[in-house]
């Protein structure tokens, strides 16, 4: 376990109550079950510019539907940049990137008239930066237990954290973090019918998690896309509301228009029935896409690097 | 003796990196137009920088393919 530096920060959250805490580069976000079984939901934000913010479906995608310990959490896919690694996390916390965060509306509709809920939540604690509802975003959800079955029905199962479970996450860079105790538990299986607080503990940066921190802006930024502001054809924030087309913008697409080369390749009848063997389990419509598929796909495996291939 | 490849005529030739080799060969039985788009020829381009596939855009995709069936036991 890495050594971190001096505890900066503690509060206790009550149900049902959220804190934006900054929490910097190298520093260490520690997110503790008070009593066990209480669902959390986490935003969190560049607290250099809140238009960069966690990204949910970035880490999802990049990671597995649920994110475990030594995961980078992601910021959004304009700008693609780790946010936080999960040094620790105790083996009773399931996580989850699919469920957002609840809100009011579901509530009453199932007849709970105005209700607690995340997104509810995450707007009065951003409140204090200034931020409006409509920068609350979908959580990573730390205990929460969901599952989802063959045909994508998604379902909460009952909360599997244990007093003293705690979540360390480390800072990549200077981030607003939002955790939140979610208000959906007293009515359902996300917290086992009640609400329970939970601590926040923010620890300065020590020479150990500044050096991790570089270890993973080594690995994993400089690639194309992970963009700032400025490359951004259009980077001035709307300041309106309305949306008015620009008639003088043109788009500028990525490697567009698509252009093709095509290549004679020569093949004996031995090379054309082996071929012909893939064509007909299905990898591709005709020979040729066979080749060009069998090529990528031999390069996937291969020579990308990093890549998880299954 | 070298590798066997499908090419219409006997030829000696240098390969990349391997020295002077006789190829022989039988006769190819088709010749396959494959496409490629500008992002995909990444690819071929990379693996031509490496060598060890060839330095033709033929080769490389030929070669490659044939590694791939390889891999795929076919």
């Amino acid at each position: 376990m890495l050594q971190y530096g001096p505890l900066k920060t503690e509060v206790v959250l009550q149900p049902v109550s959220g804190k934006a805490l900054p929490v910097l580069r190298g520093e260490v976000l520690r997110i503790i079950q008070e009593e066990g079984e209480q669902c959390v939901d986490f935003n969190a934000f560049n607290l250099h510019d809140y238009k960069e913010f966690l990204g949910v479906s970035n880490t999802r995608s990049r990671n597995a539907f649920r994110v475990k310990k030594g995961d980078i959490i992601w910021t959004v896919s304009s700008r693609d940049r780790p946010m936080f690694l999960i040094l620790e996390i105790s083996e009773t916390c399931r996580t989850d990137l699919l469920g957002g965060r609840c809100r009011a509306s579901l509530f009453d509709r199932r007849g709970y008239g105005l209700h607690t809920n995340c997104q509810d939540t995450l707007a009065a604690a951003i409140g204090e930066y200034d931020l409006t509802p409509d920068d609350a975003h979908d959580s990573l959800n730390l205990w929460m237990n969901t599952e989802w079955d063959s045909v994508g029905r998604y379902f909460t199962l009952r909360n599997t954290g244990r007093k003293g479970d705690y979540v360390d996450l480390l800072a990549t860079i200077d981030t607003l973090s939002v955790p939140a105790t979610c208000g959906s538990g007293d009515v359902g299986w996300t917290s086992n019918f009640s609400l329970k607080p939970i601590r926040v503990q923010v620890f300065d940066a020590s020479d150990e998690t500044l050096a991790r921190v570089e270890e993973i802006e080594r690995h994993n930024t400089g690639f194309k896309g992970q963009r700032t502001p400025d490359e951004f054809k259009v980077n001035k924030i709307k300041a309106d509301r309305e949306l008015r087309r620009n008639p003088n913008y043109v788009p500028e697409f990525v490697n567009y228009p698509i252009t093709t080369k095509r290549i004679q390749i020569p093949l004996s009848t031995e090379e054309l029935a082996k071929t012909n063997q893939l064509l007909e389990a299905g990898l591709g419509k005709d020979v040729a896409e066979v080749i060009r598929i069998g090529v990528i796909l031999w390069y996937m495996r291969n020579r990308e690097p990093g890549r998880r291939f299954r | 003796m070298g590798r066997v490849e499908a090419y219409a005529t006997r030829q000696v030739k240098k390969l990349g990196g391997q020295g002077w080799q006789i190829r022989v060969h039988q006769m190819a039985s088709k010749f396959i137009e494959v496409t490629f788009n500008q992002q995909q020829y990444v690819v071929i381009e990379r693996l031509k920088t490496e060598g060890q596939f060839g330095r033709t855009d033929e080769e490389i995709v030929r070669n490659i393919f044939l590694e791939f069936l390889r891999q795929e036991g076919v």
